[in-house]
């Protein structure tokens, strides 16, 4: 293996095609799509999803009778998201190289390939909800897993707390799709749904840094200057104002819990 | 869209709704650019229990490809223009199929291709013959599709 890393993008997919023999078919915009669209269509059929989606609802106002306040900031149904196909080779190109730091070796977890990556992604499909206050979190992470138990599916969640001042709950299902192989053959895979839970102030923080994150996430990461000394970059207010919006939802809530004690 | 564009979906056993968006993204083209189109295939495959799975879709007119990928979902289609189709180069790979009549186990893969620019085609059972028809169409006049049946797709 050359000790030279792929520096960029292109490079990185001629690198894969010359070191780990990758069909180049499988690179193609073309192929991801047929697979995502795959995938997101089997999700959308499940019988998980279906619930899910009808239990919209239910799960809202559950939360309105608790609590007194609404759940979420709008009755829209979530939608299945396709992670674009740039993105999606961005973060491989990420975790096999720009994070990578048993390189030339592959990643701690193994070498993100065509043959494994669409498992091993977790957000190809994802799904959004944007909750008002900060426990809404919880409690829709909570009623998400009585759904997932219903019907024998795994479930996992992360509670993110970067230092960028992002702050989301990721919950993970999985799913068994088919889906096509570059040629006439299907093969059976099994992929995630990323459920995403934020906060509606942590959502307008996540639109406005999204352009941020992504240039960011392309860097290595001994960057020479640390953003949290840099206080003329974009980064040192914008990341900060994550952390603050946090601790100010937070504050919202206690003001809420004192409310209810307070309340005759 | 035009009946045979019609008549060539429910063939291949699509339903109303599915007709209805293709139709959509037909109309949408024709008004955008007020051309004909000459011909449309749909790219799909079949999945384990023998249904039937849709792709994308291929739209030619006079000096473009339209490839409307992920059509059921979305509804954007994306135009390139090409230079003279007869001078693109076609990569085919056949399965149970002899390049005239189909069966329920024939397939047809087919990547057409110019300098960075390439767009896949599949094909299953009678779709196969559709398929066959473009390539025909668009290959260079002298030059013939020869039998590669069995033959596996490249690597």
């Amino acid at each position: 293996m050359p000790d030279t890393k792929p520096e960029t993008v292109a490079a990185y997919l001629e690198w894969l095609q010359s070191e780990h023999k990758v069909n180049r078919n499988f690179l193609s915009r073309h192929y991801y799509d047929s697979v995502s669209s795959a995938v997101q269509r089997s999700i959308d059929a499940s019988a998980f999803w279906q619930s899910l989606v009808s239990d919209f609802s239910r799960i809202h106002q559950e939360y309105q009778l608790d609590s007194e306040y609404s759940l979420f900031i709008s009755n829209s149904l979530p939608q299945l998201l396709i992670k674009p196909h740039r993105s999606f080779i961005e973060k491989t190109y990420r975790t096999n190289v720009v994070h990578n730091e048993e390189w030339d070796s592959s990643p701690r977890h193994g070498w993100l390939l065509p043959g494994n990556w669409f498992t091993k992604v977790h957000d190809v499909v994802r799904t959004q909800f944007v909750v008002k206050y900060l426990d809404g979190v919880d409690f829709l992470v909570n009623s998400i897993q009585e759904i997932t138990h219903k019907y024998g599916m795994t479930y996992s969640v992360d509670y993110e707390a970067k230092e960028e001042g992002y702050y989301a709950a990721h919950a993970y299902t999985e799913f068994i799709c088919e889906v096509p192989d570059v040629d006439w053959d299907t093969r059976i895979i099994t992929v995630s749904l990323e459920i995403q839970i934020t906060t509606q102030l942590q959502d307008v923080i996540r639109t406005l840094l999204h352009k941020h994150y992504e240039d960011r996430r392309m860097k290595s990461s001994d960057s020479s200057v640390k953003w949290q000394w840099d206080y003329t970059s974009d980064e040192f207010s914008t990341n900060y104002l994550g952390h603050i919006l946090h601790y100010v939802e937070g504050m919202i809530m206690e003001i809420r819990e004192r409310q209810k004690e307070v309340a005759p | 869209m035009k009946p045979k564009i019609t008549t060539y979906l429910r063939s291949i056993g699509m339903k109303k709704p599915l007709i209805e968006r293709i139709g959509l993204v037909c109309d949408r083209f024709t008004q955008l650019t007020s051309l004909d189109i000459e011909d449309l295939f749909v790219s799909e495959y079949v999945l384990e229990d023998g249904t039937r799975a849709y792709d994308d879709i291929r739209i030619f007119a006079p000096g473009m490809i339209v490839e409307a990928d992920q059509f059921q979902s979305h509804d954007s289609f994306f135009i390139n223009p090409v230079e003279g189709l007869q001078r693109m180069a076609w990569e085919i790979s056949a399965k149970k199929f002899d390049f005239k009549s189909a069966t329920a186990d024939s397939r047809l893969t087919a990547r057409l291709s110019t300098g960075d620019y390439s767009v896949p085609f599949k094909a299953s059972k009678e779709n196969c013959e559709v398929l066959t028809t473009i390539i025909q169409k668009y290959l260079p006049a002298h030059q013939s599709l020869s039998n590669q049946q069995d033959n596996p797709p490249s690597s």
